[in-house]
């Protein structure tokens, strides 16, 4: 605590600096949890992405009609072509509104064909076959059980009660028109099949064609379906080949993960080079007094505590100051537990980038030279 | 009588290029507790380097220096600095002191790295004890940088003292003051000798050294006699 004291004793001499430097470090570090998210989302998207590659996958752009009409052979179309459920993946989103779900204001997201084995959904395997509903909540969702009972349902649909199965992994997510990650963590995800889905919910048809993605079909299956859809329907839909867009959606998550990474280190090592050259220059000033501690029994070791205790008095309440104004700026935004670590992990690589030259330099220090400095 | 320093050799030799300065130069010497030896010889003799060998502050060249039996060279750096703090007492020309403390907290700064410390309370009353024997009760919260020179150099011998080391180093310990001062830290340094302390000062004062048991006069870094 001795070396606390006197690193205090340098703050205080040193005030203006040490003001400057956390108002410095607090502001870089507010920043700190876009670029760990980006880096964490790139990480995420990568994942599902490499799942998803192993198949190729097929999703459809839609153009809607300005009057649509379908056919009752479209139903048909859909039943025959949703009938495999190795084909097809899609998921539709829905606001729940039927009692506590909606008061948990949790969303719902209603999972079809391969969606659960394309993006590790349940891995567990807690999806039967043989029931049509299988809920899964979100690793956030608080309020809600395994095993309690919730009502599922919207204005155009029925409501149903069904139990909760089982909850999804941390960071669970899919990717959703090859652009975008949706991650479940606070939300429902709800697999089933298309005829029970049939019987549960109006029919959407538009929202279920732009949702669909064909797994491992022909082109011929494709082509047949686009011809399908155009013949019974109004709508106009063009395949796209998701693999090529999730691949160049990784790309612009990449870019923007590492643009942001390579700026906001730098940033980092001009705040850490200034810090230095500040403790440079402490050191400069203190090292008559380094001699007389060390004459009178300091080791290098305290030397180095006082310093290390200098610093953090800098670097850590600009981090605490930098993480308040973070949870300012996204109130609702939730932490992640790697955001708190690598916070944590940077405010103490920190401290130790900016001790090691100056500590390398006290080691040379001449106790019979800096006795005589002025 | 029991040898504290002993030193054979002992040679410091600083590089500054291709150029080599002797320093001090094939010096034996062996000092007993409770003796005053005084280190005397003109400037640039080596008295300083010496002085700094014997309190391990700097590291000899080449040479053996015993302190109480125990060769410095095995020492590892934080036996060396056990030994600053236990075993020496130093005192300065310049008196060594952090302006913006002070009396008290200059004082208390070898007590900060005692190997064992003691209560707050004890530690309050050595540093009080300590500037109360050279003469500065009532000046313990007077910062160094508002003392005179004289109650500096005090406050330097009661930080020397406070934790009771076996040898009192002094580097010219009056050349900086009137001679009043000089003859009052005299006085207390040679009363310390009286209370079993020993003291090796470095002096270019005759009368001052005349008032030691031992003179150690040297030249170009050697003794020429002793």
């Amino acid at each position: 605590m001795n070396q606390a004291r006197f690193a205090l004793r340098d703050v205080g001499r040193n005030l203006a600096a040490v003001i400057l430097f956390i108002a410095m470090l607090a502001f870089t570090a507010a920043f700190l949890d876009e670029y760990i998210n980006d880096a964490l989302l790139f990480q995420d998207v990568l994942t599902q992405i490499n799942r998803v590659q192993e198949h190729r996958i097929v999703n459809f752009a839609v153009i809607h009609p300005q009057q649509l009409l379908i056919k009752a052979e479209m139903e048909d179309l859909l039943a025959e072509v949703l009938q495999d459920e190795a084909g097809y993946s899609a998921v539709i989103k829905l606001q729940n509104q039927a009692p506590r779900l909606a008061e948990l204001g949790l969303t719902c997201y209603y999972g079809f064909g391969q969606l659960s084995q394309l993006y590790g959904l349940d891995p567990a395997g807690l999806r039967d076959p043989q029931v049509p509903f299988t809920v899964l909540i979100g690793a956030n969702v608080r309020g809600l059980g395994v095993g309690d009972t919730v009502t599922l349902g919207d204005k155009f649909s029925k409501n149903i009660e069904v139990p909760v199965a089982g909850r999804l992994p941390r960071y669970a997510s899919f990717l959703e028109g090859g652009t975008h990650i949706n991650y479940l963590d606070e939300s429902i995800l709800v697999l089933t099949d298309y005829p029970s889905w049939q019987s549960f919910h109006l029919r959407d048809t538009g929202i279920l064609l732009q949702s669909i993605c064909f797994v491992d079909r022909s082109e011929e299956e494709v082509h047949a379906f686009v011809a399908g859809v155009e013949e019974y329907s109004s709508f106009k839909i063009r395949p796209k080949d998701f693999n090529q867009e999730i691949g160049e959606t990784a790309a612009l998550f990449r870019d923007s993960a590492v643009t942001n990474i390579i700026l906001h280190s730098l940033t980092f090592i001009l705040v850490a080079a200034a810090l230095i050259s500040n403790l440079l220059m402490l050191m400069e000033r203190n090292l008559r007094e380094y001699a007389i501690h060390r004459l009178y029994g300091a080791t290098l070791g305290d030397l180095a505590k006082r310093i290390l205790f200098y610093l953090s008095f800098i670097v850590l309440p600009a981090f605490a100051i930098g993480y308040w104004q973070m949870r300012k700026n996204h109130p609702f935004q939730q932490v992640t537990p790697y955001t708190l670590r690598v916070i944590g992990a940077l405010a103490v690589l920190t401290v130790v980038i900016a001790a090691v030259y100056p500590l390398l330099k006290l080691k040379k220090q001449d106790i019979s030279v800096d006795l005589r400095r002025e | 009588m029991q040898v504290v320093l002993e030193a054979s050799g002992l040679e410091k030799v600083y590089l500054s290029g291709d150029n080599k300065t002797h320093a001090v130069r094939e010096m034996s010497l062996s000092i007993g507790s409770g003796e005053s030896v005084a280190i005397t010889g003109p400037s640039g003799c080596g008295k300083t380097t010496l002085i700094n060998l014997l309190g391990l502050v700097i590291r000899p060249t080449q040479g053996q220096l015993l302190i109480d039996s125990v060769d410095s060279a095995t020492l590892t750096p934080k036996q060396r600095a056990r030994h600053r703090n236990q075993v020496f007492g130093y005192v300065v020309q310049d008196f060594a002191l952090i302006e913006d403390l002070t009396a008290y907290h200059n004082v208390e700064i070898p007590l900060l790295y005692r190997q064992k410390r003691g209560r707050a309370k004890d530690k309050k009353g050595l540093i009080l004890a300590a500037l109360d024997q050279v003469g500065l009760k009532g000046k313990e919260f007077v910062k160094a940088k508002n003392l005179s020179g004289g109650e500096r150099q005090r406050v330097a011998i009661a930080r020397a003292i406070v934790n009771s080391p076996r040898v009192i180093l002094a580097d010219e310990p009056t050349g900086s003051l009137d001679s009043k001062s000089a003859k009052e830290i005299m006085g207390l340094l040679h009363s310390l000798v009286h209370a079993g302390k020993t003291l090796v000062l470095v002096t270019h004062d005759q009368a001052l050294a005349d008032q030691c048991s031992r003179q150690i006069r040297m030249a170009d870094g050697m003794a020429v006699n002793s």
